[in-house]
């Protein structure tokens, strides 16, 4: 019986440390991120400054950097309907395909008015008419807005300052939760050990 | 009795006001539609030919009367027509949001916007595309409205890396007086290196907004390059057109080294189209990068509007700060036209009237693309996307999402 738990245990934890591992492990090519993350913002701020950085893009190709409520992979994605048309910059190209930039998240209503959708906060409430989404992404891609093949999609989400902290991300509960499994199943095998 | 009477004459009255109502429900539509199909034509600006072509793949499928099918038809000539057009039954279709007539909207291959609208003003097109606003003489007949919007990027090419250029050092540039890059980039080993600054056709609009940012004819100065496509050398070079790199970087005989060259493009054919790009790279002017934000907000230096260019008589808004081009009113949904006896009611410029409405009215007064189940707002939308451009910023709006400028 005590077998069988430890085995359990033990699939268990290495389970789901192979899952936190996977996790990253699926997004290769073109990554990135948003600094800081989950960005906050003051009562009544509608912008504030992220620093965006990038790897895995085409070598000296031009990139676009934008603010999408879609992943590039989704395959009803549009970058005309689905990206800020306010938010799009084009940073210079480099040799490396790396690079960083200073950049302008927001909250709220798309700031062009001609979008049904923004970005809020969990305890938002959005305009009437207006979707709310509380994921955005960054979106870094290069030579065009359209290529989808080597767009970095990252999400970000937003905080009101001084508001609640955010839950911790699967990617970080995943491992520590199964490192828990491991040694609480160690633990138990040596108590059992010391008890026979 | 007397209450009887009151009845029977209410319902009289009643009656007589339908029939009326029905009686105008042969022709529901906006005053610029006659239930016949026109052909319209459009010529001009190079820099706004692509965006214009897609907006007329939006409005030529857009919703609109049923139509006779049959060929031939007995008279002959109804092919196309509206179902009713004569007066002789109800078209069965409602929707007045899209383009009633299915008029045809066609772009001609760009000969720069100042022809394109000289010809419209002479006559030899129904609409004109422009990448530039008024003249301050010559163009009174004409209505520029402006439908998008979009900057100059400065850039050069090859390995050279792209920096900061302050206005007064464009300026340098181009009237010959900064004629070597250490003096821009203050780095001795360019010291040799001579700048080799690029004209551009004088028809362009992209040329007239530059001449108008730096002030002076940027083809005037000695040291601006032509170029030559087919190596011919010096004698055959020619000021290219506006925003295609390929003759800038393949013109050999002209330009001694592509990495010293500079030139200038519209912004939105710049991060649009990479094959017209090249190896184009944009410089910050005055500290500031040319972007969405700073272009809409005009901190970016060289911002400017893209125009639809009508004829006054044609289209001109039916009171400031309306969506409605004359002649007609909308209200609510679905739209109520009320047509305008002091217009032409139908014809060419009838329909050059209903599509400068439909590029210019607000969201609400769009009905379903039929072929994507989106809103035809969101159609044009996609399109200015696809182009680069952005939308008139809504803070710059006039009329609907455009701004007019009656040309002096």
């Amino acid at each position: 019986m005590m077998k069988r738990v430890l085995g359990a245990a033990a699939v268990a934890g290495v389970l789901l440390l192979s899952l936190s591992v996977a996790a990253p492990a699926g997004a290769q090519g073109p990554t990135g991120t948003v600094n800081p993350n989950p960005v906050a913002f003051a009562p009544g701020q509608t912008e504030a400054p992220v620093t965006v950085n990038w790897s895995g893009q085409a070598p000296n190709k031009l990139i676009y950097v934008d603010i999408c409520k879609k992943l590039s992979t989704d395959p009803t994605f549009n970058p005309g309907q689905d990206c800020a048309p306010l938010s799009s910059i084009n940073p210079f190209a480099t040799p490396t395909g790396s690079g960083t930039t200073a950049y302008t998240v927001f909250r709220g209503p798309d700031p062009s008015g001609d979008q049904p959708w923004g970005c809020f906060a969990d305890a938002d409430v959005a305009p009437a008419g207006i979707q709310k989404f509380t994921t955005c992404y960054v979106r870094v891609t290069n030579d065009s807005l359209f290529n989808n093949n080597q767009a970095a999609d990252i999400p970000f989400t937003i905080v009101e300052s001084g508001g609640v902290i955010p839950e911790a991300p699967v990617a970080i509960l995943l491992p520590v939760v199964g490192a828990l499994v491991l040694i609480g199943g160690f633990v138990f095998m040596r108590r059992q050990q010391a008890l026979a | 009795m007397k209450f009887k009477s009151l009845v029977a004459g209410a319902i009289a009255g009643a009656t007589l006001l339908t029939s009326i109502g029905s009686a105008g429900a042969l022709a529901p539509e906006p005053s610029g539609y006659d239930d016949l199909p026109d052909l319209l034509v459009s010529g001009g600006s190079d820099t706004t030919y692509r965006v214009n072509q897609e907006f007329d793949v939006v409005y030529n499928q857009a919703k609109g009367c049923e139509t006779i099918n049959g060929f031939p038809t007995t008279p002959a000539g109804n092919t196309r027509k509206c179902v009713g057009f004569d007066g002789s039954t109800t078209n069965p279709q409602t929707d007045i949001k899209g383009n009633w007539d299915h008029d045809v909207n066609s772009q001609l291959f760009p000969t720069g916007s100042s022809t394109g609208v000289k010809q419209l003003i002479a006559g030899e097109l129904d609409m004109a595309r422009s990448s530039r606003g008024p003249g301050s003489s010559g163009e009174s007949t004409a209505n520029f409205w402006a439908i998008g919007k979009d900057g100059l990027s400065v850039v050069t090419y090859g390995t050279r890396s792209p920096g900061n250029l302050t206005l007064a050092q464009i300026q340098g540039i181009y009237n010959c007086s900064i004629t070597t890059w250490d003096q821009i980039t203050g780095n001795p080993a360019d010291a040799g290196q001579v700048i080799e600054p690029i004209g551009m056709n004088s028809a362009s609009g992209t040329q007239a907004t530059f001449r108008g940012f730096i002030g002076f004819d940027p083809n005037a100065g000695t040291c601006v390059k032509k170029v030559d496509t087919d190596g011919a050398g010096p004698a055959a070079a020619f000021f290219p057109f506006e925003n295609d790199s390929k003759p800038v970087e393949a013109s050999t005989t002209t330009i001694n080294n592509i990495n010293n060259a500079v030139w200038w493009m519209s912004w939105a054919s710049f991060r649009a189209f990479p094959y017209l790009r090249g190896s184009a790279q944009q410089w910050t002017v005055n500290g500031i990068a040319p972007g969405s934000t700073t272009i809409s907000n005009n901190t970016y230096p060289f911002t400017r509007f893209i125009f639809h260019v009508t004829k006054k008589v044609d289209a001109t808004p039916s009171a400031a700060g309306s969506d409605d081009v004359w002649g007609a009113t909308v209200a609510g949904s679905p739209a109520v036209y009320t047509p305008d006896a002091s217009v032409a009611s139908g014809g060419k410029p009838g329909a050059v009237r209903e599509y400068t409405e439909f590029l210019c009215k607000n969201s609400a007064n769009h009905t379903t693309n039929d072929y994507t189940g989106n809103s035809n707002f969101v159609e044009l939308g996609n399109r200015y996307t696809l182009t680069g451009f952005i939308r008139v910023p809504a803070a710059e709006r006039s009329n609907g999402v455009c701004k007019i400028f009656p040309a002096p």
